[in-house]
């Protein structure tokens, strides 16, 4: 934030000196974003209309390049002018060792600053930072990283963010900080769910399967498994490869099983991998040559 | 009178005593005794990997988070993550249930090849050159190499490579000397020390759930 120059103080409550600073201030506010963007290019020369302005989106372009300590060094100077995205996307370089040594510490630091500014997805890799570090810790401290967690999730989840919704319903479904309440976990995750966000449409499957947090509904819990497994969640996939290749809750149908038996073991599901070697083996070559087609389509959609 | 049993039954117990001992040397051979794989043929496999993996990665006109998705799919095949993992759990293995056992593996496998693809992800531009192979032990071969950044220092990497079945795969990767198993052992070890399996898979599960950079709108 630039400050109001203090010279605008000076000039008493006469009109026409009121008018005249009034029109400086305005004029300095008016420019301060083009002569901020001059100050942080380095070696910028003295006309700044010539200086090329750094933009959050050429850190993307480098870091999409695999530059990523260009991406970093671009996003630090973006950083510096309180743009939110730029903060979370360098923690999230910290995060994963991209361009810098892994530091989980400068992310947390990096996605706190974000946070405060309201960035949402910063919020909730903040919780997730949190929730990591607990399961290293003794009960008292665990406790106070998980009650931060809390704190950030339900925050974003206020604000209709699918992922924190999610993790909020694993949160009362495991009872992690929060008194277990397999209820609430389903109202999370029917919430997020609405949003298309897969895993929890799959544990949403798993609910009504169970009757746990609902009454137990076999069309429901399939109905919310396909949503997953069509939303590209590997598990639901396998789960609805196993119901189609074994006639359960649904009709019988190799191909529809070696569709999703395939679909699943591509992302490196194993047990998806050993159905669709025992379903090859049993499936004729039209079959399997049907299931295949259902594949391409389905990765070409996707 | 002495009952004997007849012929087919003792060429039947026979075979299957047979049997059991080819089942028992076969499964000792794989597991303990299998033959160190050759050096050549260790070096090829990196080679392969190496080349395959950055013509994926220099790929600019896919999207990064595509061409990483495609560059994990062939670690899977080059590196034996199993094995990885049963390394790096060491001994806490022991005291874990086979449920939570199954679960590690498949988390294991989903960090390790998400680490791999985030360190090389940044390194598409680059040459990769073997240097040398050397014997490690009664099992493994080393394969040296170095990664050549313009502008930038040098990557020194060795891969450790064991045979299974036969066929070469990676067990483990040092990056300027630091081995990726042992820095994982110590990491984890850390966790199951305070939060034990359970604690472990916490971590594991949270740490790929992370979102990812932000794409401008």
């Amino acid at each position: 934030m630039r400050k109001c120059p203090e010279n605008a103080k000076a000039f008493e409550a006469s009109p026409l000196w009121v008018g005249l600073s009034f029109s400086m201030l305005l004029t300095l506010l008016l420019i301060a974003p083009v002569l901020a963007q001059g100050d942080l290019n380095n070696g910028a020369e003295a006309n700044d209309a010539a200086a090329p302005v750094i933009t959050f989106e050429d850190g993307y372009a480098a870091y999409q390049s695999g530059n990523f300590y260009e991406a970093r060094q671009i996003w630090e100077t973006v950083a510096d002018q309180g743009d939110a995205r730029a903060l979370y996307n360098l923690g999230t370089l910290y995060a994963e060792g991209r361009g810098v040594n892994l530091d989980l510490n400068n992310a947390r630091t990096y996605w706190n600053q974000a946070a405060d500014a309201g960035h949402v997805r910063a919020m909730h890799n903040l919780a997730l930072a949190h929730i990591a570090s607990a399961s290293a810790l003794d009960t008292s401290e665990a406790a106070i990283e998980y009650g931060q967690a809390l704190r950030w999730l339900e925050q974003a989840a206020a604000d209709g963010f699918a992922n924190s919704q999610y993790t909020l319903g694993k949160m009362y479904q495991y009872g992690l900080d929060v008194p277990q309440s397999d209820e609430r976990a389903v109202e999370y995750y029917l919430a997020s769910a609405a949003q298309g966000f897969a895993s929890a449409q799959y544990n949403l499957g798993k609910a009504y399967r169970d009757g746990r947090g609902v009454e137990a509904d076999n069309d429901r819990s399939i109905y919310y498994f396909t949503q997953a497994a069509e939303n590209g969640h590997a598990r639901a996939q396998n789960r609805m490869a196993t119901r189609f290749a074994r006639g359960d809750g649904v009709e019988q149908n190799d191909v529809t099983a070696l569709y999703w038996a395939t679909l699943a073991a591509n992302q490196g599901d194993e047990r998806a991998a050993e159905n669709r070697t025992a379903l090859l083996n049993r499936m004729s070559d039209e079959q399997i040559a049907e299931a295949h087609a259902l594949v391409n389509d389905f990765s070409a959609l996707n | 009178m002495k009952h004997t049993r007849p012929a087919y039954r003792r060429l039947l117990a026979a075979l299957s005593l047979v049997a059991a001992l080819m089942f028992a040397a076969a499964s000792s051979l794989s597991a303990q005794d299998e033959p160190r794989i050759a050096t050549d043929a260790a070096s090829s496999h990196v080679q392969a990997l190496a080349n395959s993996a950055l013509g994926i990665l220099r790929d600019e006109t896919i999207p990064l988070d595509e061409r990483e998705a495609t560059f994990r799919r062939l670690l899977r095949e080059g590196f034996n993550l199993e094995a990885i993992g049963n390394l790096v759990l060491s001994r806490n293995r022991e005291q874990a249930t086979p449920t939570q056992l199954e679960e590690y593996h498949q988390l294991f496998g989903q960090f390790v090849l998400a680490r791999y693809s985030m360190l090389m992800g940044g390194y598409a531009g680059e040459d990769f050159v073997i240097l040398e192979t050397q014997d490690s032990g009664r099992r493994d071969v080393l394969v040296l190499s170095r990664i050549d950044r313009p502008g930038g220092d040098a990557i020194s990497t060795a891969w450790r490579v064991r045979a299974y079945d036969g066929e070469p795969k990676i067990i483990d990767v040092a990056v300027e000397n630091i081995s990726m198993v042992i820095a994982q052992r110590e990491e984890f070890g850390a966790v199951i020390d305070q939060g034990g399996i359970d604690g472990l898979l916490e971590r594991l599960r949270t740490q790929l759930e992370l979102l990812p950079v932000e794409a401008p709108s």
